[in-house]
């Protein structure tokens, strides 16, 4: 990799945490009184969604578990909403996230790698005993998980034959001052990197990051082939070379953002498996006990006045990143397929698992051919196409499609035997494939450009009308009137 | 194409109307172009017409 001077890439200050967060303080919501990590954060964020409200929440004294006031500030509902995500992203309409993220996923950018004094991250360094991840204000977010958890931690270890590297937000619950559990999905590229060291009879390294650029973090989730480094996909999404200083502990074989607010460095010993969970997940639903790998913690930086990132399990924070790389995703494989398709969502009610796609004309078969390929994504269990007089990030449009444009005998396709989503709670026991549907509710084309599509017509009023009506309520209050 | 053909293709199920006065499109069931006696009344413009003297008759 370059160094940062000899690309002389780094006159502007490099993008991190803090410098989003004052860019976006408007949308920053700090409570006036102190709420707990345990349940009551999570809570409000619960409250927020309920509100259709989604700000950034900052604590700088939460309590903590014991019921003294902490000394670090903690920051969650950091991603929660698609508008700041989009924001961050450097696209001005979320609903452009599907095109505006497959371009940046075509160009990445090489990282580039600074002095440890350069780096903020290792400003301060515990090692041996005082390695203590306890004194992180891990929330203990939901009832019925089993301790508190690093939930936005980036794992990252490396594929020991190529070096490559590999990150993933992964799941940590905090079992000791120097023990962390983690749960790794035996087809994360994390899982797999584990395995080749453990082949080997060797600790897996590992490094876990927290806070940093929500754009860098969104890149670094972007899916890739094995092995590929996420470093260039958040290069990509920031447009510029992500800064990167070589571990404390793992040297280079384990670099680590210089800019992120907290990074713990530890290994994962071979074959030590321990009960991890229960923990409340992204479907909405509590997932079972298990068996996982443990972390043993060697070493633990962070910036002086470092911030703790969480992130709400199963809550819009946990979703919209992901599903936004998934729309990014969808839209660069399906539109090389299809160029009727105009734009994809992947929306929250649907957890991971629906994606609605949007079609301009397609020819015959144009639309069933993308709705195939768009069900082999792991995570998607059913795909809907509509036309682009549909608001595919409105539900009740979407469901109204469904209702009025599809006739299940003809417009319904379903394949099983497809890989199944991981925590998928409607999966009967042993399975690890699944069914998915299709369902196409576009209208039929018409004969012609010039002439009416051969169905019946969607209802419709005066748009000069509607303009003034819309004009009209924009000057009322209406937060008293009955929403039901 | 038509349903009969594909299963899997989407074919319309409306007769559409080309009104002789201003050209509007306007939608109308089988049934009342197949009588051909009743007058046709144009949404728009309001003409009234029969079936045969429409500018453009479209059955999806």
């Amino acid at each position: 990799m370059p160094s940062a001077d000899a690309e002389g890439n780094l006159a502007r200050l490099p993008p991190d945490l803090r410098s989003f967060l004052a860019e976006h303080d408007h949308a920053v919501f700090r409570p006036p009184a102190p709420l707990s990590v345990v349940h009551e954060i999570t809570a409000l964020q619960h409250a927020l969604w309920r509100a259709a409200a989604q700000p950034v929440i900052r604590l700088d004294r939460p309590r903590l578990a014991d019921g003294t006031l902490g000394a670090m500030p903690v920051v969650t509902n950091l991603f929660a909403s698609r508008a700041l995500c989009a924001a961050a992203l450097g696209i001005a309409d979320h609903r452009e996230a599907a095109r505006s993220l497959a371009q940046l996923a075509a160009r990445p950018i090489a990282p580039v790698v600074v002095a440890r004094a350069d780096a903020p991250v290792q400003a301060v360094v515990f090692q041996g005993s005082d390695a203590d991840a306890t004194r992180l204000p891990a929330f203990r977010q939901h009832v019925g998980d089993a301790g508190h958890y690093i939930s936005a931690g980036h794992l990252t270890t490396c594929d020991p034959d190529s070096g490559t590297d590999n990150a993933g937000i992964q799941r940590c619950l905090i079992r000791g001052p120097r023990l962390l559990g983690c749960y790794l999905t035996e087809i994360s590229h994390n899982y797999r990197n584990m395995r080749k060291f453990w082949a080997r009879g060797e600790p897996c390294p590992v490094a876990i990051w927290l806070g940093h650029h929500p754009a860098v973090s969104i890149g670094a989730q972007t899916k890739q082939a094995y092995p590929a480094s996420h470093w260039s996909a958040a290069g990509g999404t920031i447009g510029a070379p992500l800064r990167l200083v070589p571990s404390i502990t793992h040297g280079e074989q384990i670099m680590v953002p210089a800019d992120a607010e907290i990074v713990i460095e530890g290994f994962i010993p071979p074959n030590r498996l321990e009960a991890e969970g229960p923990f409340a997940e992204y479907t909405g639903y509590t997932g079972p006990q298990l068996a996982n790998p443990v972390i043993e913690i060697a070493c633990i930086t962070q910036r002086r006045d470092a911030i703790y990132v969480d992130c709400g399990s199963g809550l819009p924070d946990h979703l919209i990143p992901d599903n936004l790389s998934l729309e990014g995703s969808i839209y660069a494989v399906c539109r090389s397929a299809a160029p009727a398709l105009v734009n994809v969502h992947v929306p929250f009610s649907g957890r991971r698992y629906h994606a609605y796609l949007q079609f301009g004309e397609a020819r015959r078969g144009e639309v069933r051919d993308t709705l195939a390929a768009a069900l082999s994504y792991r995570r998607l269990k059913l795909v809907v196409a509509v036309d682009t007089d549909i608001d595919i990030f409105d539900d009740r449009h979407v469901m109204w499609a469904l209702a009025t444009r599809a006739q299940w005998h003809r417009d319904l396709m379903r394949i099983d035997g497809l890989t199944a989503p991981y925590l998928d709670p409607t999966l009967p026991r042993g399975w690890t494939t699944a069914s998915k549907i299709a369902i196409d509710a576009t209208l039929p084309q018409a004969k012609r450009p010039d002439a009416p599509r051969p169905v019946s017509p969607p209802n419709r009023v005066d748009t000069a009308a509607l303009d003034k009506a819309t004009a009209l309520l924009g000057a009322v209050d209406t937060r008293q009137w009955p929403r039901a | 194409m038509s349903d009969e053909g594909s299963p899997h293709e989407k074919d319309g199920n409306t007769v559409w109307v080309s009104c002789p006065a201003c050209a509007a499109w306007f939608h109308v069931t089988d049934a009342l172009v197949d009588r051909g006696d009743v007058a046709l009344r144009c949404p728009q413009c309001q003409a009234s017409f029969l079936p045969g003297e429409a500018r453009e008759i479209i059955r999806g």
